[in-house]
């Protein structure tokens, strides 16, 4: 689902652009995969710097308490509740981006 | 002359397959007498511009249809409402019609779909209750003939013996919709104990996408597949919701269907099946198929066309043995090639006949001076959708979506590469431009989604 850090060619502009998607969105998971690439060791300090930053403070989706708590409640609980929070879509939006969700679909 | 206007809803992103991009693409090709616009569900237009657009014919592509399975379905299919009651005709293509069917349904009649394209051709009443009552339904592949086949090599000058990739579906669907998965690891497993390159995975993270997935399949000499589908039905994906939950609570999430209680007693009832896209793609770049012995358009023989392996590994050797003889395995590989690729019997034509034939008036509609509009924007918008620079695409939505939202800071040093990049390329007005659309269309940037303009011939002569 992390569609940013399939890296497909070696260019190193579509790299650093890539870096630079992954840090703007904070996306800890796939910071932490760019960072398993030796390729990372060539970043700009800078950059790099942001990426380490990225893959040590901010929290994976799996880390959200909301979206553990969702796994012990029925399934029917969980699709009615997910409507609910969709009655109001500054709340729902304001959710996922808490929870980290958005990050399954980049 | 006017022409008939054509607007194809899709919801292309990052990761979308080669099979995608080619099956939207289609319709522009193979409609030449029509105006064929791609329009990305969650790209933002200025103000007013959606709600006075009168298409011809308006197509819904199966990777919009299959947001049905996320939360904010009930904000995606409400965004073009408005589109489909304005156009005279509405075609929907679906695809895993068997996962939240009945969202499905549900949208067909809320959106007065006209005709529904679908690849499952049994147990439609079970799929489409209200559906099947109003509109017409018809069977289509998943997947079509390439237009343009790249020359390969042969089969003993490619590096890679054994190359797939499948995703391991959840149980929810489930057992046949796992055993495609099951099939692929084994053989593989198989194949690589007998000293066989492989390069197979279920990995999401080690899929291939775009243009680099062609280029993989012409490296490899073999294939395994077989028809994908599912034997459970999942009406609204509350199943599915109820094994990721299972999964996520018990730390593992390799539970198969006969292992799940609830999933159990369901499974079976139905066997909802369909060609993959891969055999197409498989056969354009001149591989050699491992096939489950099944229907396949009635045009494939086994030992003919491919090796054909039991479901239950009966005949594993003989498939192994036959792998190590190349010279038929080309032939195979050749009359795979002659049956479905250069028989012309299944390009995209056929998709496009499918889904337009009939629906289009005599007489186009007048054209109104919005559609005109569009059209500018929308080719405006594809300008930095080249392979070259679709990463900076990707990030300049991120930017633009991360600055908006203004949950954190963005980060300055990233931010400064994006723009530099984007300035050198000329298009700091597009970024403003986007930018300003994006913040006019706020249900743009708060979904989650990354937009991709379809790059079409057109805009690249352009």
């Amino acid at each position: 689902m992390v569609g940013v850090i399939i890296v497909t060619s070696h260019d190193v502009d579509a790299y650093l652009v890539t870096v630079c998607s992954v840090i703007i969105t904070s996306n800890q998971q796939a910071a932490v995969k760019l960072l398993v690439d030796p390729a990372s060791h060539s970043l700009p300090a800078d950059l790099y710097a942001e990426l380490i930053e990225v893959a040590r403070t901010r929290p994976a989706s799996s880390m959200s308490n909301v979206v553990r708590l969702s796994y012990y409640l029925p399934a029917w609980v969980q699709y009615i509740g997910q409507r609910l929070v969709l009655l109001s879509p500054r709340f729902g939006y304001w959710l996922l981006r808490k929870t980290k969700l958005h990050h399954r679909w980049y | 002359m006017s022409r008939h206007k054509v607007l194809v809803i899709h919801a292309l992103r990052p990761t979308s397959r080669q099979t995608t991009i080619d099956h939207l693409l289609a319709f522009r090709e193979h409609l030449p007498n029509a105006d064929v616009q791609y329009l990305h569900f969650a790209q933002p237009l200025p103000k007013g511009m959606l709600d006075q657009v009168e298409p011809d014919l308006l197509i819904v592509n199966y990777d919009y249809l299959n947001y049905r399975f996320t939360p904010l379905w009930p904000y995606v299919k409400n965004r073009h409402r408005n589109l489909a009651r304005q156009s005279r005709k509405v075609v929907a293509i679906a695809q895993d019609d068997f996962w939240a069917h009945r969202l499905l349904d549900n949208w067909c009649m809320s959106w007065k779909v006209d005709r529904v394209l679908t690849p499952i051709d049994n147990h439609l009443h079970v799929l489409y209750p209200r559906t099947i009552r109003r509109a017409e339904i018809q069977t289509v592949l998943t997947g079509y003939a390439p237009t343009s086949v790249e020359p390969s090599d042969p089969l003993a000058a490619r590096p890679i013996d054994l190359g797939q990739r499948v995703r391991a579906m959840p149980a929810h669907l489930g057992a046949y919709a796992q055993e495609k998965a099951h099939q692929t690891i084994e053989f593989s497993r198989h194949v690589r104990e007998v000293g066989f390159v492989v390069n197979v995975s279920a990995r999401v993270e080690d899929g291939i996408v775009g243009a680099d997935w062609p280029k993989f399949l012409r490296q490899c000499k073999f294939t395994v597949g077989m028809k994908g589908g599912a034997s459970i039905a999942d009406p609204y994906g509350l199943l599915y919701a109820r094994v990721e939950a299972r999964g996520q609570r018990r730390t593992h999430n390799h539970d198969t269907a006969d292992s799940i209680p609830f999933l159990r007693r369901r499974d079976g009832r139905h066997r909802f099946s369909a060609i993959s896209p891969r055999l197409f793609e498989a056969a354009a770049a001149g591989m050699c198929q491992v096939l489950r012995p099944d229907d396949y358009l009635g045009v494939l023989e086994p030992w003919v066309h491919y090796l054909p392996l039991n479901h239950d590994f009966s005949n594993v050797q003989e498939v192994v043995l036959a792998m190590r003889d190349l010279e038929r395995c080309q032939e195979v590989a050749n009359n795979s090639h002659k049956q479905l690729i250069d028989s012309g019997k299944f390009s995209y034509r056929r998709l496009v006949d499918d889904a337009v034939n009939g629906l289009l008036a005599d007489s186009p509609s007048a054209a109104a001076m919005t559609w005109s509009d569009m059209v500018i924007y929308l080719s405006r918008a594809a300008q930095l959708c080249k392979p070259e620079t679709i990463h900076l695409h990707d990030a300049a939505m991120h930017l633009i979506y991360e600055t908006l939202s203004g949950q954190h800071r963005v980060s300055q040093c990233a931010k400064t590469q994006v723009v530099n990049s984007i300035s050198q390329l000329g298009l700091s007005d597009w970024l403003r431009e986007q930018g300003d659309s994006s913040r006019s269309d706020s249900l743009s940037w708060r979904s989650p989604w990354i937009w991709r303009t379809l790059r079409t011939e057109s805009e690249r002569n352009n």
